[in-house]
């Protein structure tokens, strides 16, 4: 299963992905179809991009009452089957990172889907912030980052103790 | 360990959905008053309106291991033996209990109760009998009984089908509930330019079967006719099977922190109960959708053994109205503490702050990210330095410094 995965770090605030976004879901480049946000932090001079986790549990998935929202059991995706929508917005009151949301016109519901398994937003972030990946290759990488930096503890701890 | 669950709709449903998740081998049975398979009845106005376009959406997931039982109203429960007695004479055992039988239109006037052109809107069956009597009738108007948010919501419903509809507001004004003055003028503004008439200062005294309509009375004296008339004045728990029990409740039932009602293993969660509220500090009810949902979540999650806390609520509601958003929380209908309002032809917003934190807050028209507002507000975030974005309906989460966000209460 792959996952959208973000490198905060490497995030430069400008904004491609948005733009990438929308026009992959409309022919639009309007950054408030964007299912992806940049969050700008100016006093920091910082860059965080934001976008759906696609929640195990998703708080969205569990408030619908029409079911319009379902866990893709093999994809990971929590998928919007407008067709059921209803356009109460409780799943847009209900979720805390705000990743889904209303479109421009402010009556559409629209979240991530992953452009349904080759997201057009990691394509322009030539940064690298954004890419796309098997959850198994973040989870070694993820688990080797953090030996390393348990390593660096050790040798300190070593080194305080001689 | 067995597990029984007196009530299957929101509530009911997702608490079972969470012991079957986190109690696998547990026994669950769920125990429905109604003869159908539960579904969704905040989506009632939608199936009106054709905005729901299948029937089959109205139908809530089915669990998967559970076992739900329709038309076994729950009538005694005997807190001694641990069981509970249905309508049809069956008991059922428990090592832990979840009442989650919700709420029942509140009928205020007797003579009205009864009545077959006299209509609550709560059930499946109470949307089919309204749609029958539209269709029925020699006249085309339904007489709305009180302005709340249920009536609001058929009435927009109706505007849809673009059948006039005459609210009799007791009070002055729409919605006295969840906005104020204002708010109440603006949207009474929608809804009229939505054909819809509004009679203020009114209660129906009355109501007459005439042929295929209803003629009612008010209190003026004036008659006015209709298809039927819905009655729209509040719910009240269900919590009659309780009396001779030693559970505590006011209006509902009166449940801790950890969701358990005042006996041992017998827990509450949806419109049934009542809960703390974050900025009153006293125990309110929070008969919501998405309440009913949290709370089934977490009373089911403690009874399988865990210690969940359920943070305080505070109230809210979203609501397509006449082709506005009506969005609001907290103290929504009151001007206290440091008030900031922004009215313009096509919006109105308030802001309600005290010590800078968010206390309440009525949208009408758009706001960028609703969810933000709500946990801001359960957060009791800071946000003195962002009045203007606040109320411009623009707060968004990165205006929060990072250290705030961390802990989030949804
Ligand atoms: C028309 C309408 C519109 C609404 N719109 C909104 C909205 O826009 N936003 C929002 O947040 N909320 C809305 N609500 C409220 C929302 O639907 C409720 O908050 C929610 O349904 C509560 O769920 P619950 O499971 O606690 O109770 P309920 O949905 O009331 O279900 C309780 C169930 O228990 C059953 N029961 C009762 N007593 C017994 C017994 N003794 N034994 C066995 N079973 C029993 C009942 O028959 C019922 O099926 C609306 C409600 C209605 C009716
Ligand atoms: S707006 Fe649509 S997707 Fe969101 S909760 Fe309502 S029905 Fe479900």
């Amino acid at each position: 299963m792959k996952v959208l995965m973000l490198d905060q770090a490497k995030c430069t605030g400008c904004r491609a992905c948005e733009y990438a976004c929308s026009f992959e879901h409309t022919g639009k480049f309007n950054p408030l179809d964007s299912r992806i946000k940049v969050n700008e932090f100016w006093e920091d001079l910082t860059f965080v991009p934001s976008v759906c986790l696609q929640c195990e549990r998703a708080y969205c998935e569990e408030v619908c009452p029409t079911s319009a929202l379902t866990k893709n059991p093999e994809t990971g995706v929590v998928e919007l089957n407008k067709e059921k929508c209803i356009g109460c917005k409780q799943c847009i009151v209900a979720c805390p990172w705000g990743s889904i949301k209303l479109d421009h016109t402010g009556k559409e519901v629209i979240k991530c889907d992953n452009c349904g398994g080759d997201p057009a937003c990691i394509k322009v972030c030539y940064p690298g912030a954004l890419s796309y990946e098997e959850v198994e290759d973040i989870t070694n990488v993820k688990v080797q980052e953090t030996a390393t930096r348990l390593k660096e503890i050790a040798k300190d701890l070593v080194k305080g103790g001689a | 360990m067995k597990y029984v669950i007196v009530g299957a709709s929101a509530a009911g449903l997702n608490a079972a959905r969470t012991l079957e998740s986190l109690d696998p081998q547990g026994e669950i049975t769920i125990l429905s008053a109604e003869e159908v398979f539960p579904y969704s009845k905040m989506s009632l106005p939608y199936l009106l309106s054709n905005k729901l376009k299948k029937r089959d959406y109205l139908f809530l997931p089915h669990p998967s291991k559970a076992k739900l039982l329709l038309g076994q109203r729950v009538v005694k429960l005997d807190i001694e033996r641990k069981k509970v007695e249905t309508v049809k004479n069956k008991t059922f055992s428990y090592d832990k209990l979840l009442i989650a039988t919700g709420a029942e239109p509140y009928v205020p006037d007797m003579e009205l109760e009864g009545s077959p052109l006299v209509l609550t809107v709560r059930n499946l069956s109470d949307m089919d009998k309204l749609k029958d009597k539209l269709k029925k009738s020699d006249v085309k108007r339904v007489i709305l009984s009180g302005a709340g948010l249920v009536n609001s919501e058929i009435a927009d419903a109706l505007a849809e089908l673009k059948i006039p509809a005459t609210f009799v507001i007791r009070s002055s004004r729409m919605l006295s509930q969840i906005v104020d003055e204002e708010g109440s003028e603006f949207i009474a503004e929608r809804a009229i330019e939505n054909g819809m008439e509004l009679i203020t200062g009114e209660s129906i005294t009355k109501v007459q079967e005439k042929g295929d309509h209803a003629n009612v009375f008010l209190t003026s004296g004036k008659i006015i006719q209709g298809s039927c008339v819905v009655v729209g004045k509040g719910v009240r728990p269900s919590i009659d099977f309780l009396e001779k029990t030693p559970i505590k409740c006011d209006t509902g039932i009166l449940v801790n922190e950890y969701l358990e009602t005042s006996v041992k293993d017998v827990y509450a969660a949806g419109d049934v109960t009542e809960t703390k509220d974050l900025i009153s500090d006293e125990y309110e009810m929070h008969a919501l959708w998405p309440v009913a949902m949290e709370q089934s979540r977490i009373a089911a999650t403690n009874m399988v053994g865990y210690s969940w806390k359920y943070p305080k609520e505070v109230s809210r509601n979203i609501v397509n109205l006449f082709g506005e958003v009506v969005f609001t929380g907290g103290i929504s209908k009151e001007d206290a503490y440091d008030v900031y309002k922004e009215k313009e032809s096509r919006s109105y917003h308030k802001i309600l702050v005290r010590d800078g934190k968010l206390v309440g807050f009525v949208f009408v028209g758009d706001v960028l990210n609703p969810g933000v507002y709500l946990a801001a507000m359960k957060n009791q975030w800071d946000v003195s330095h962002l009045l203007n974005e606040a109320i411009k309906g623009a707060l968004s989460y990165s205006m929060f410094k990072a250290p705030t966000r961390e802990v989030v209460n949804i």
